[in-house]
């Protein structure tokens, strides 16, 4: 016998695990918004659980709802993620000017100025530059 | 056990386990697959409540769209996989801690409302569940309707103006520029006397 709170309880166990996600992987902004798509899948479940068992459509249309709103906010969010990312990389090669000239794998940053000496890098926008119009 | 039931518990399970693999799995690639794992035991699971249409539009719109587009995005991007997943340890058991002390709490307060009194029946035909959607959605919920269309508008130029560059070979045209211009500096208006005709 399925019953409401059989529904409701996988949102919840659902919106658990979309909490947890949010706290383990806290370096990548990737995955950070799918937990948070997780989290907004598990009130979806509830909405419509709610508005099969009290017979009532206003549940079915707030997840429309939900679904347009997280489509626009993912897409708008995925185009900074990536730049964030780049940003970061971009960080890390300034913190430390001596690595390697190519740290990473394919990497198409190919040395910061500055890379190979001791001295504190100040200047990075020709690698922004060479990364952006890669 | 009927079908139903063993239907929902299926579903349940590797959506519960798959989710649990997105927030856990070493390549960011693997958490996307899973997620549209997710999406697609989800969409099941809302098949057994007879909310076909949002099922529909869970499987096109965002395993079609919204993963395609995490897809790409994790897979343009070269992640150094042991940075990400530094802090991933130190984390763990108050993150673990949290989830599972607000799962304690949602499953008392859903346990103990009598909520498990209605059982999931299903009564004969009746009708689309799409017509029935559109009937509330074009008449009670018209203008949420286009709010939503506007702010699908919004995101289009956002998306656009943040990924937009400017190439320093193209020429374009600069519309304050343009409007900022006074006549004063483009125009000067010189006197000339105007000679006598010799006759």
């Amino acid at each position: 016998m399925l019953t409401l709170a059989h529904f409701l309880t996988l949102g919840a166990i659902l919106f658990s695990i979309g909490v947890a996600g949010i706290f383990l992987n806290r370096k990548n902004i990737i995955i950070l918004l799918m937990s948070i798509e997780l989290m907004l899948l598990a009130v979806n479940m509830n909405f419509i659980a709610f508005s099969r068992f009290l017979d009532n459509m206003d549940g079915q249309i707030f997840v429309f709802f939900i679904l347009t709103v997280a489509a626009a906010e993912a897409a708008v969010v995925d185009d900074q993620g990536g730049q964030a990312e780049v940003v970061q990389e971009l960080q890390v090669v300034r913190r430390w000017p001596t690595l390697p000239a190519l740290p990473w794998k394919n990497s198409t940053v190919a040395r910061a100025p500055g890379a190979g000496t001791n001295q504190p890098c100040r200047s990075t926008p020709s690698a922004v530059v060479r990364l952006r119009s890669s | 056990m009927p079908i139903i039931e063993i239907i929902f518990y299926l579903f349940g399970g590797v959506l519960t386990l798959s989710a649990l693999s997105v927030i856990t799995s070493r390549n960011p690639v693997y958490s996307v697959l899973f997620l549209v794992l997710c999406f697609f035991s989800a969409a099941c699971i809302w098949l057994l409540l007879e909310a076909e249409f949002l099922a529909i539009t869970l499987v096109l719109v965002y395993v079609g769209a919204v993963m395609v587009l995490f897809l790409f995005v994790v897979m343009m991007l070269d992640i150094n996989l042991t940075q990400l997943k530094a802090g991933f340890a130190r984390y763990l058991p108050v993150g673990v801690l949290v989830a599972l002390a607000m799962a304690a709490q949602l499953f008392i307060l859903v346990w103990s409302r009598g909520l498990d009194g209605q059982v999931l029946e299903y009564a004969a035909d009746e009708g689309s569940n799409t017509r029935l959607l559109g009937e509330v959605l074009f008449t009670k919920y018209l203008y949420p309707f286009e709010i939503a269309g506007f702010i699908l508008l919004v995101a289009i130029v956002a998306a656009i103006m943040l990924t937009h560059r400017r190439r320093p070979e193209t020429k374009y045209q600069d519309p304050s520029q343009q409007v900022r211009i006074r006549r004063e500096d483009r125009v000067r208006l010189v006197r000339v006397e105007s000679e006598e005709e010799d006759r």
